[in-house]
């Protein structure tokens, strides 16, 4: 496992990659888990027990909805996917995590500008 | 990747986990699988399989806390969704049936009828009985706290309470500091406020100081009593304005502090308002003005009124003192109430005799008033409009059934369609709830336009004061009209959903199966014996009413006025008192429309005096166990006036004056019994004892009542009013009106206060409203069964009407084919007749049946009459086949005039 430094996981952003993660279509929780880890090539670590409890959060909140149906390997696994109120969710955040990404990227280039004058 | 799994929103909801375990579950089974797929995951990795696990279950995290969040979250999110769930089909139903209800206006219309007539009884009821019983006294801080104070002795073995005590025990209720925080003393008191001609009667309240804070009441206007001002009878005379009084006489004016009000003669402060609503501890009468207890009692009545232990005229409250029981409150007050006996005077051996016990009841009205005679017959026609309310949810009921049948085919396409059975019955209720709640908007009216006529014609004047509907009133409402359409919903939706029903798609059937005419005809009959026992009812209690009115008193007290003039607070010497009955008596035989007027010592039905008598040649006067003997100091025209028959001799005249021969006029239960072979008449009574001069008999009368409408005979006479004793100096005026008693009290009123101008206030009531109140339970009886009964009736020939029209309605085809096949106009509407006569017939046998298994809790409600009379039987079932035969006419004769053409080309 990698030694990397915790990551600091902002509260709503690991909202936001779940709804991102359940987008695609409906998905169980380890699959879940399992695109956050690979995708972010094991820089984001996330406690399950935290993910897990974000879903069902998510699924309180009406954001995403669940249905228990049959995994690849034949067993019964519950199913994630977003509803219309999370799309739209996750459009919005998704709009403001970027601009917000923009602008602390801006201010660490113009940081490093200034001091080599 | 995931497989596509599609979620549906509504399978998703009919998904939903049953319950609490069932989310365990889930939760469980959802961390089991996923820390089961990352171990094959890393084992497929290469890593072996203990090391594996262990990873997954580390990477997790903790698993019994996270089990214990997610089905927080998910128990949560489940609730809310049913809760939501619940709302929306509710308001789907709703919107379904009020659509399915615009298309039948007149079903809706009958049923909202039936309903709201039913509720409206119920209401009004209950209006009665939250007064009497179940509502709180307005104002009165922590109401079970404060203590009705009440005497228990027991006397020849028997214990009795009295409740209404003296001003000596009160002080030793102030004694009994370890149980009250407060003791405070309240006497209602009839009272006279201005002069003159402009006089009027107040309903006054005496109080002591502390009885404002006692009860924890504060004033709107001013300020209460304080303790200088009551405590002796020379203290300056402050009052406080009831609020109604206030509104009435003074407009609400809030500068009216300050001002004085002539109360009996003398000027009272006003110091201040009591707030709206507040009548003391009880609810029902209104109180104009209260004034303090020592001031209100003028010097003469001061010595005997509060020093007096057994000069009972007063009420005690006390406010239990903070964490004691009233059971300890009662042993130290009853120890307090012995010590001050005894430092009284009163004879240790009569305390040990009688035992003298406080008995404390809170001043909750259920706990003070349970055993009243009002609230006995409140809670009996509560009983009753309880009745009326099951006959009008039978006939909805009937009414849902016969429509119910009408809507099979509706019915069966929904079920046939997939409606779960449930959700169509709630549906089906639902309309019934949605009826009843307009029926209970329709109740609400009714009570406030027929309510008050209920409550004057049952009630004492106190309860028909204005009731207004309030909120507790239409809470009531709401409940009796949800329960109101449960009940009449629920069968006709559990019928109408039957599985079975689901035939009718393929065969097409039109009338209901057997089972539900069956279900019908019940309820019919069960309407039916209701009726039935109302009608009974009414007749017993009437038929009580009348031969107690037919009762021959011995007097017409319905023709006669009783005439008083109110002298407290004027200082007159008893001479003056009697100077000005001689005036208003004149000025009566005087007046125009008089036909007689006659002054007396006692007044019939309210008070009676008793004398010795002694006989010459007896040791002792032979007397009835009504005791006595009674006599009556009358001028000559007594007897004339009060309608009393002489039956041998003569009446007494004007010439039985002060200084002629000694006479008596006796009645005859006296004659009969001293001189049982003689001639009364010349016989010689010693009238005030052995010593006293002959008086001589010189009529006899018939036997008049004395103090009961129901009572033994009494041994009574009477002597000329200027031969009476001394000390019987109080005077009563009759006045018998030449036109009717009742109408002639105003008039009379007026006449004498103005021929007699110095006369202070003069009250005239009808002799009749001593004696009705002893009539008042079975004319309370007669009237509500009267009124409820005849509700009953309308409400169940409703009933009738409607299923039998229905029924034929839904039965044209069928009764079409008769006709085709030969039957005749006769034999359809002897069919349609024959039902409404079959259903009246099982009706009566089964009202019958409860009415005589109910005989031992009526007859003693009764007078001289047998609850198995059969004069009330034949009535009730005459009445009720009437109606039943009324009610079938119409439907009969749409059947008997059946077209088969017209009825098969239908459809």
């Amino acid at each position: 496992m990698p030694t990397a430094a915790e990551p600091m996981l902002l509260q709503g952003t690991l909202d936001l990659l779940v709804l991102r993660t359940v987008a695609w279509g409906p998905r169980h929780g380890y699959a879940v888990a399992r695109w956050i880890r690979e995708t972010s090539k094991d820089v984001i670590l996330v406690e399950d027990r935290a993910l897990y409890l974000a879903l069902h959060r998510l699924e309180e909140g009406g954001l995403i909805e669940s249905e228990w149906g049959l995994s690849e390997n034949n067993r019964r696994a519950k199913y994630y996917q977003l509803t219309a109120a999370g799309k739209r969710q996750l459009r919005s955040k998704e709009a403001d995590w970027t601009r917000y990404v923009e602008a602390v990227f801006r201010i660490l280039q113009s940081a490093e500008g200034s001091a080599r004058p | 990747m995931s497989r596509e799994i599609r979620v549906s929103g509504i399978r998703r909801l009919l998904n939903l986990p049953a319950s609490g375990r069932r989310v365990q579950r889930d939760v469980d089974d959802e961390i089991r699988f996923h820390i089961e797929s990352r171990t094959a995951e890393l084992v497929a990795g290469g890593m072996p399989l203990d090391a594996a696990r262990e990873t997954a279950a580390r990477e997790f995290g903790d698993v019994a806390a996270a089990r214990d969040e997610l089905s927080r979250v998910d128990l949560r999110r489940l609730s809310r969704q049913r809760r939501a769930t619940w709302w929306e089909t509710l308001a789907q139903d709703l919107a379904y049936s009020a659509r399915s209800l615009r298309h039948q206006p007149t079903f809706a219309a009958v049923i909202v009828l039936v309903l709201a007539l039913g509720i409206g009884a119920n209401v009004t009821m209950f209006g009665i009985v939250d007064r009497l019983l179940l509502r709180p006294p307005a104002h009165v801080a922590a109401p079970e706290r404060l203590m009705l104070v009440g005497m228990a002795r027991t006397v020849e073995g028997a214990e009795s309470v009295q409740r209404v005590l003296s001003y000596p025990i009160y002080r030793d209720m102030h004694a009994a500091a370890g149980a009250f925080e407060q003791v405070a003393v309240y006497a209602s008191a009839d009272m006279v406020f201005g002069r003159g001609s402009e006089a009027r009667e107040l309903q006054a309240m005496r109080v002591t100081a502390s009885y404002f804070p006692a009860l924890g009441v504060r004033p709107l206007v001013g300020r209460f009593f304080s303790s200088e001002e009551d405590g002796n009878p020379t203290a300056p005379a402050v009052v406080v304005l009831g609020y109604g009084f206030w509104q009435r006489q003074f407009q609400g004016n809030r500068s009216i502090v300050g001002r004085t009000l002539t109360i009996d003669q003398r000027e009272y402060t006003i110091v201040g308002v009591a707030p709206e609503g507040f009548t003391g501890v009880s609810n029902n009468v209104a109180v104009d003005a209260w004034v303090p207890l020592t001031t209100a009692v003028t010097a003469q009545e001061y010595q005997g009124w509060l020093t007096s232990r057994q000069a009972y005229w007063m009420r005690i409250v006390g406010r239990l003192r903070r964490g004691v029981t009233t059971e300890q409150a009662s042993g130290i007050a009853t120890a307090a109430l012995r010590a001050g006996a005894i430092r009284d005077g009163v004879p240790e051996a009569s305390i040990a005799a009688t035992r003298p016990t406080v008995r404390l009841v809170s001043v909750l009205p259920r706990e003070a008033r349970a055993d009243t005679a009002d609230a006995k017959v409140a809670v009996l026609l509560a009983a009753v409009s309880a009745l009326v309310l099951l006959i009008a949810c039978a006939n909805v009921a009937n009414l849902q059934l016969a429509r119910g049948i009408a809507r099979q085919r509706e019915v069966a396409v929904r079920i046939a369609l997939g409606i779960d059975r449930a959700r169509l019955v709630r549906q089906l209720v639902s309309e019934t709830v949605l009826l009843a709640l307009a029926s209970g908007v329709a109740a609400v009216l009714i009570t406030l336009w027929g309510g008050g006529i209920v409550r004057r014609v049952i009630f004492t004047s106190e309860f028909a004061a204005s009731h207004p509907i309030d909120w507790r009133l239409v809470g009531y409402t709401a409940v009796a009209a949800v329960v109101a359409g449960l009940l009449s919903g629920i069968i006709p939706a559990v019928q109408s959903s039957r599985p079975a029903v689901s035939d009718a798609l393929r065969t097409g059937v039109r009338a209901g199966g057997p089972a539900r005419s069956r279900t019908r005809s019940a309820l019919l009959i069960v309407q039916a014996a209701l009726t039935i026992v109302f009608l009974v009812g009414a007749a017993l209690f009437v038929n009580s009413l009348r031969r107690i009115q037919a009762m021959p008193l011995g007097m017409e007290p319905e023709r006669v006025l009783s005439v008083s003039a109110r002298t407290s607070g004027m200082q007159l010497t008893s001479d003056e008192r009697t100077r000005l009955y001689t005036r208003l008596h004149e000025a009566a035989l005087a007046s125009p429309g008089v036909e007689n007027a006659a002054l007396a010592v006692g007044l019939p039905f309210a008070t009676v005096w008793s004398l010795e008598v002694a006989v010459p040649g007896r040791d002792s006067v032979p007397l009835t166990r009504s005791g006595g003997p009674y006599f009556n100091a009358v001028t000559s025209e007594f007897f004339a006036t009060m309608g009393i028959r002489i039956l041998r001799g003569r009446a007494l005249t004007a010439a039985d004056r002060a200084n002629s021969a000694r006479v008596a006029v006796v009645n005859k239960t006296l004659a009969d019994l001293w001189w049982p072979n003689d001639d009364p008449i010349g016989k010689c009574m010693k009238v005030g004892g052995d010593t006293m001069p002959c008086a001589q008999v010189v009529g006899v009368t018939a036997d008049a009542r004395r103090q009961f409408i129901i009572e033994e005979p009494a041994v009574q006479f009477y002597v000329p009013l200027d031969h009476a004793p001394a000390w019987a100096d109080m005077r009563v005026l009759f006045v018998r009106p030449a036109g009717d008693a009742e109408q002639a009290v105003e008039s009379l009123r007026r006449e004498l206060q103005a021929r007699v101008a110095d006369a202070p206030f003069i009250v005239v009531e009808p002799l009749a409203d001593y004696v009705s109140p002893q009539m008042r339970s079975w004319r309370l009886g007669a009237t509500a069964f009267g009124v409820f009964g005849l509700l009953a009736v309308v409400v169940a020939a409703l009933g009738l009407y409607s299923v039998l029209a229905y029924d034929v309605s839904r039965r044209i085809r069928d009764l079409g084919v008769r006709v085709a096949l030969g039957a005749r106009a006769g034999d359809i509407a002897r069919m349609v007749m024959g039902r409404a006569v079959r259903v009246a017939a099982w009706g009566a046998l089964l009202g019958f049946a409860i009415v005589v298994s109910a005989a031992s809790v009526v007859t003693p409600l009764l007078f001289e009459t047998s609850a198995r009379e059969p004069v009330a039987f034949a009535f009730a079932a005459l009445v009720l086949f009437a109606v039943a035969l009324l009610a079938a006419v119409v439907p009969t004769r749409r059947a008997a005039r059946v077209d088969p053409i017209v009825a098969l080309r239908a459809d």
